[in-house]
């Protein structure tokens, strides 16, 4: 058996390929907007600026503001980008030939692509720090009076909001990865019965149908759960119109339902291709 | 030399699967929202019935499927241009990509009208036998109340510049990226290439939003200057489509140089 750090590790070093690819995109976006802004004499950012909002604004808060807006379509591209990565893992007959369980080998590959994801989310918000620290200075403003008075912080339970998104954010790619698995797996499953030659277009076919059928059941659910839980609310007059707890909690239980019918697809059904 | 003619019915054999398919997804899609809708009618708006969900939805529905059309027909050309056994026909390569671009056009075209009828036959209910209209109506594709050559013919042509740029776009991306890793002196991985190809669409991108923001800025002016006879709208269709048309003609010359010149075949066999 190899071990879980062996197997994270190679696997963490083929994906890391890629986000460096997104890292370096868009650093190359940040350059060439600012560059481009500054010979048009356009303002793209308009919109972003955290200091020079109805002023001129200095060169490191266009700069800020660039990296905020390309950071969330950054992070959506490398998404996809992983998504990608993950079936080809479970479908490559080098990564099956180790001698590992089918199942740990699954939960490995998206464990790694979360870890992935952590990993291009921190360099991201630390090289924004860091520009945010050189953007404060431009403009000869005390660091830490304003970081006080934007985190308000008194006690931990002001970073409750915090804490909420951080773990929304990992439901929602968790649920991504999983319902992406799920897809490949059941097309393959499916295709795999079907008599007769199971050409691309009857893959696309089924997988479609798939999708489709499984993100409209999503929606239909989330619209019960979603008025049994402000019902309830309303009963105890607690109502609040707040739904973000419940939706995470929706995507954790979503992705450990998907998550253990991947591992059964996987255990029983799925033969890596050939190639 | 084979004809064009010949080409062109050949690749639409290849193409014209991906257009059933795409079709029966549509009607698939149809057919089950329509049985959840009936099985389970949503709590939030009662008061409007089947008909007046599908007069809402059926707008986005077909824009979507197009998307996805548009994407799988992307995804085809570039096969068809980079495979072996289509270089191997005797034809001048320009010949073969002309056919290329047009069969993905016209198969376009096919999908959207096939499309159009199953919308037509959804909102019967609603307005008769108007509905075949309406639903050419609802997309600005037929006179209403607007003037026929301004507004209506304007967005066919648009739209069909549009897919043009789409197409000519996905094709130059692909080719430029190849060529370009193609003279790097070390060995060219798929991770070049995407970057490659991420930093044209990012600079495409960002000329196209910026010259159709100077344009519109212009127009403003114009419209604005007191001496200027009135230029009657705010974003006039036909600068957008004849700008599409420039930038298509643009693009289409380079492609065929491409093509021409640099194109290599993969050795990969589809």
């Amino acid at each position: 058996m190899t071990s879980f750090s062996a197997l994270f590790r190679q696997m963490f070093v083929q994906k890391r390929r890629y986000a460096h690819l997104v890292l370096l995109v868009q650093t190359f976006v940040v350059i060439f907007i600012f560059l481009m802004d500054l010979i048009t004499s356009n303002n793209f950012a308009k919109g972003y600026l955290v200091f020079g909002q109805g002023s001129h604004p200095r060169f490191w808060d266009v700069i800020l503001a660039l990296g905020i807006m390309t950071t969330a379509i950054g992070d959506v591209v490398f998404l996809g980008l992983l998504c990608w990565q993950n079936e080809k893992i479970n479908l490559s007959q080098t990564w099956q030939l180790i001698p590992v369980s089918s199942i740990k080998l699954w939960w490995i590959n998206i464990f790694t692509s979360l870890v992935e994801c952590a990993y291009i989310f921190v360099i991201q918000v630390v090289l924004g720090i860091i520009v945010f620290v050189i953007d404060c200075l431009s403009y000869g403003y005390n660091i830490v009076k304003i970081f006080n008075q934007t985190s308000g912080f008194n006690s931990w339970s002001d970073y409750a909001g915090f804490f909420e998104l951080i773990f929304w954010l990992i439901g929602l790619v968790l649920i991504i990865f999983c319902f992406v698995s799920f897809a490949n797996f059941l097309t393959r499953t499916i295709t795999d019965q079907l008599l007769g030659k199971n050409s691309t277009v009857i893959k696309i076919f089924v997988m479609a149908i798939l999708v489709i059928v499984g993100v409209t059941i999503a929606f239909r659910i989330n619209d019960q759960i979603t008025t049994m839980y402000i019902n309830h609310m309303m009963k105890n007059r607690a109502y609040s119109g707040d739904t973000f707890p419940m939706i995470t909690i929706e995507y954790f239980v979503g992705s450990l339902i998907l998550g253990i019918v991947n591992s059964y697809l996987v255990q029983k059904f799925v033969e890596p291709k050939i190639r | 030399m084979t004809s064009f003619w010949n080409l062109f019915k050949q690749m639409w054999l290849q193409k014209q699967r991906y257009i059933y398919l795409l079709f029966v997804v549509n009607i698939f899609t149809v057919i089950f929202m329509t049985v959840l809708r009936i099985t389970m009618p949503s709590n939030f708006s009662v008061n409007s019935g089947l008909t007046g969900y599908w007069e809402d939805t059926y707008m986005w529905l077909t824009i979507y499927f197009d998307i996805a059309f548009c994407a799988v027909t992307c995804w085809q050309n570039e096969k068809i241009n980079l495979s072996q056994s289509w270089h191997l026909v005797a034809a001048d390569e320009r010949k073969t990509y002309l056919a290329n671009v047009s069969t993905s056009m016209v198969a376009c075209a096919l999908f959207f009208f096939l499309q159009q009828i199953i919308n037509g036959i959804l909102l019967l209910p609603g307005y008769g036998l108007n509905s075949f209209i309406q639903v050419y109506r609802d997309f600005q594709l037929w006179p209403a109340h607007y003037d026929l050559m301004r507004d209506v013919l304007l967005h066919w042509l648009f739209i069909i510049m549009i897919i043009l740029l789409i197409y000519l776009f996905v094709s130059f991306a692909n080719f430029a990226s190849r060529m370009i890793t193609d003279f790097l002196p070390f060995k060219s991985t798929l991770w070049i290439r995407l970057l490659v190809i991420a930093i044209l669409v990012v600079v495409a991108v960002y000329s196209g939003l910026i010259i159709f923001s100077h344009l519109e800025t212009l127009i403003d002016i114009k419209r604005m200057s007191p001496h200027a006879n009135i230029i009657w709208q705010y974003d006039p269709m036909w600068l957008d489509t004849l700008i599409l048309f420039i930038v298509n003609l643009i693009f289409d010359s380079i492609d065929l140089w491409f093509v021409h010149s640099f194109v290599e075949p993969k050795i990969a066999n589809y």
